[in-house]
């Protein structure tokens, strides 16, 4: 496997698919679950027999999470997620923060086992900004399969190409985790396969248990780090915390016992600072930022 | 300057103020930020029936006023996953004993909600939960929670166990998990948040007007 290596000037991994495309390790994972009784304690007063199935990327996924706090290198933190992915029989994927507005996404990259030319095409014509799957997850704050983007994401012809090209590279189908790093900077981790993967609900949950505790492994070595950027006062950020809550000027008024022109105002000046054209640009700025999150 | 004292029933009277704002921004941010409407009380204050004489509040205080918070028990009494999400631990018992404390109902008001400064009110009452639970003399802290807190978990470098894997509540993915509690564990967190002091205190600073 050539190694792997993060940020600006980064090698791509190129798919190594003789390690798992084994008979052993399709059977793994399709064939051999392993059943067995398991008692659990429900409640204090009654003891249910339950049945659980073991699946061996589940099982890797969840060891991953386990074990991940000894992994304190970049290589270590790689290696490990690879394995981990590949058990559920996918072949690329990518870790990283989202760019700005036609902006290249290269800086952003933690991680990269992207398809290289596709890679290469995607950053030197910012697609990220069409990218049906890149602009649903900047708004979205759960996994979702790359067929659950909404239709009006596909709406623009630059959007449905990116998606026709992605296929042509050999990523058929994929999941997306949106994922916040500790800095509060949001991210995502993107996972494809050459074919239709129907991963069942404890294998997209056990996706996402391994994103989340990887992600979170890389932003342990970066450390907390203040984005570059605009920043808020406190009483921006409270009002544009509500707003991204759904609530309109007049509620955001009541909740701060503020008046409502005042709101207003503050809307006015962070979109002034911000140098976008409405309030909901506003927002996913400030989300895509880290500078309003849910703790 | 933050502190983050710690409220029990003893003390329950003598931080009457900040206790009810503290219940007040659990309601605001689980009723009317996050939604999670079956909370919602006519009073605004957000109590359910865990809120116990037996339970634990640590509440981060600025200058007197509430920042954040958090909640701990006993999972030796019944629990928000005990009574409410059983069915969200598979993978082994339910948590039961004196040693595993459950923990609920954490939250960073918005206006101090940061975008990763060393020291941070969120970095504050993650370290104070550690460094209480290690005083309480807990081998394992955490419970119910919604999945983006495993990341956080990872970031400090605690070690998880993953008692299911996480379902849908709500429109969020929530799991049943829990860390380690120990020396390391706290060596880590305050490394990565950059509150190496301790900032647990048990009775109020009454030099600051208490304000809600």
């Amino acid at each position: 496997m050539s190694p792997v290596h993060r940020g600006a000037g980064a090698t791509c991994i190129r798919a190594q698919t003789d390690s798992y495309t084994t008979g052993g390790d399709v059977g793994a994972r399709h064939g051999y679950m392993l059943r067995r009784d398991h008692r659990l304690a429900c409640t204090q007063r009654c003891r249910l027999a339950c049945v659980k199935l073991i699946v061996p990327a589940i099982e890797g996924a969840v060891a991953f999470a386990e074990t991940c706090e000894r992994l304190d290198t970049q290589e270590t933190i790689a290696k490990a997620f690879e394995e981990a992915v590949r058990a559920f029989g996918l072949d690329h994927y990518i870790v990283t923060g989202f760019p700005p507005p036609a902006s290249p996404l290269e800086p952003l990259v933690i991680l990269n086992a992207w398809p290289c030319e596709w890679y290469q095409r995607y950053d030197k014509n910012h697609y990220f900004d069409d990218d049906p799957v890149g602009q649903f997850a900047l708004r979205q704050t759960q996994p979702f399969r790359w067929s659950d983007v909404p239709g009006s994401f596909n709406a623009l012809r630059r959007s449905a190409v990116i998606m026709e090209e992605a296929k042509a590279f050999g990523l058929l189908d994929g999941y997306c985790i949106p994922l916040h790093s500790p800095s509060g900077g949001r991210g995502a981790i993107a996972l494809a396969a050459r074919h239709a993967t129907g991963f069942s609900a404890p294998e997209r949950a056990a996706l996402h248990v391994l994103a989340l505790t990887a992600f979170g492994r890389f932003a342990a070595l970066k450390g907390e780090v203040a984005a570059p950027g605009p920043r808020l006062s406190r009483r921006e950020r409270e009002v544009l915390t509500w707003i991204a809550a759904g609530k309109s000027a007049w509620e955001v008024s009541c909740i701060l016992s503020i008046a409502e022109r005042t709101v207003i105002a503050h809307l006015e000046n962070v979109r002034r600072r911000l140098d976008v054209a409405n309030t909901l640009q506003a927002v996913v700025t400030c989300i895509r930022l880290g500078e309003i999150q849910p703790f | 300057m933050i502190e983050v004292h710690v409220v029990t029933a003893e003390s329950s009277l003598a931080y009457a103020a900040e206790l009810e704002s503290y219940h007040r921004w659990r309601h605001l941010i689980y009723v009317e930020e996050r939604g999670w409407t079956d909370l919602r009380k006519p009073d605004g204050l957000e109590r359910d029936q865990f809120d116990t004489p037996q339970a634990v509040h640590l509440l981060a205080l600025e200058n007197g006023r509430v920042v954040g918070g958090s909640r701990l028990m006993q999972t030796s009494r019944p629990t928000i996953l005990s009574e409410v999400f059983p069915y969200l631990v598979e993978r082994s018992e339910l948590p039961s004993d004196d040693e595993t404390l459950d923990w609920t109902r954490m939250f960073v008001v918005p206006s101090h909600r940061g975008a990763g400064r060393p020291r941070s009110v969120r970095g504050a009452l993650l370290t104070s939960v550690m460094q209480y639970a290690l005083s309480a003399n807990a081998r394992r802290v955490g419970g119910v929670m919604e999945a983006f807190w495993l990341s956080q978990f990872a970031a400090v470098g605690w070690r998880m166990q993953i008692l299911g894997l996480p379902r849908p509540v709500a429109g969020a993915m929530v799991l049943a998990a829990f860390v380690a509690v120990d020396d390391a564990a706290l060596r880590s967190v305050r490394a990565s948040t950059g509150w190496t002091e301790s900032l647990l205190r048990y009775e109020p600073d009454r030099r600051h007007e208490v304000r809600t």
